[in-house]
């Protein structure tokens, strides 16, 4: 029968990877994530370290070649990562441009007629155009 | 493929067609609940709209979809823990490492889900369906903001210091622990110093007493 405590390790890793997912897409909205995540996990290796030396039975020791399927997991959040990075600097910049004073000045018909306060009224007083 | 009871070369541990119907009925089971999973979040979107429009104070507006999104987040991830091990089971695999991964792949898979749909929704879902108002928020003072950037950041923040506290918990409880049992067993050990004279045999063995005591 399956027992989780001598036979499957490889759930332990689910903490870090969600951590490291949260950083690799959502990063940049808060770059102080980072630093706190880091020591976040310095943390969470002495907690690991601490319980398996003083608190857990001695762990059975099992020669692998890799962390498994992990592996892939991590391949398909820095991809993830790029996309969801590109499409959120795609839209911020869609958003800067649909606003900018320099789309007024190089097409003057562009925001005529255009009633832009009713769209976006939190963006627009960032750039000074409310 | 090599049957590990009697090496016959040939072995097929279960039919391909029945383990494709296994696989698939357990990939069905899981991309409905993370289905229900997104719908759950979408409601509770619409829940803190609703809220904001109708509720007059602001912490009734921004508590209660906060607090409800966390204890859902609780509780599906707790739930299909349980639910993918039955499911994987039921695929049966033949190998451990098979196992865990289809484990790991699943349990992964909801968790992702269920933890970053709400920032993908303030990210990326602001202009496909507006009449929701996903970013909107009401401020202390009555007024309406909607900026799904600041909300993005919030969430990143509330993600970052919960997995600090959930961390700090894990190694403060067993630590708090440990020095205690370490100092109830210095305190034994100070009483049987002190009672030398009554039982002086201890100082040779102190066997018996920690039999006794436990």
């Amino acid at each position: 029968m399956y027992n989780e405590e001598i036979d499957c390790t490889a759930t332990n890793y689910t903490d870090f990877v969600v951590r490291l997912t949260a950083l690799t897409l959502f990063g940049p909205a808060l770059p102080f994530a980072y630093c706190l995540l880091y020591f976040n996990g310095v943390l969470a290796l002495h907690t690991n370290k601490f319980e398996i030396l003083m608190l857990s039975r001695r762990t059975m020791p099992v020669k692998t070649k890799s962390i498994g399927i992990w592996s892939s997991i991590i391949e398909i959040v820095g991809f993830l990562g790029v996309v969801v990075n590109l499409c959120t600097c795609a839209h911020e910049r869609r958003l800067r441009y649909l606003y900018s004073p320099a789309r007024r000045l190089l097409s003057g018909k562009a925001l005529a007629g255009f009633s832009a306060g009713n769209l976006y009224p939190e963006i627009l007083p960032q750039y000074g155009l409310l | 493929m090599r049957n590990l009871e009697d090496d016959n070369l040939n072995y097929e541990y279960v039919p391909l067609w029945k383990k494709v119907l296994k696989v698939g009925y357990s990939s069905l089971i899981s991309i409905v609940y993370a289905v229900l999973v997104i719908v759950t979040v979408l409601m509770v979107f619409a829940l803190k709209g609703y809220l904001i429009q109708t509720s007059a104070s602001e912490s009734t507006a921004n508590g209660v979809p906060a607090l409800l999104i966390v204890v859902t987040t609780m509780f599906y991830n707790y739930l299909y823990k349980r639910v993918s091990k039955k499911l994987t089971e039921f695929e049966n695999h033949k190998t451990l490492s098979q196992f865990e991964s289809s484990v790991v792949f699943k349990q992964y898979t909801i968790i992702f889900v269920n933890t970053f749909i709400s920032l993908l929704v303030y990210a990326f879902l602001e202009n496909v369906i507006p009449q929701v108002q996903f970013c909107i928020t009401k401020t202390t003072l009555g007024t309406f903001v909607s900026n799904c950037s600041l909300q993005v950041s919030d969430q990143m923040l509330a993600f970052s210091m919960i997995s600090f506290a959930v961390d700090l918990f894990k190694a403060g409880l067993p630590y708090l622990r440990f020095r205690w049992r370490q100092f109830l067993k210095e305190r034994r050990q100070r009483a049987t110093k002190t009672n030398f004279g009554l039982n002086h045999f201890e100082a040779v063995d102190s066997f018996f007493e920690e039999q006794r005591s436990m």
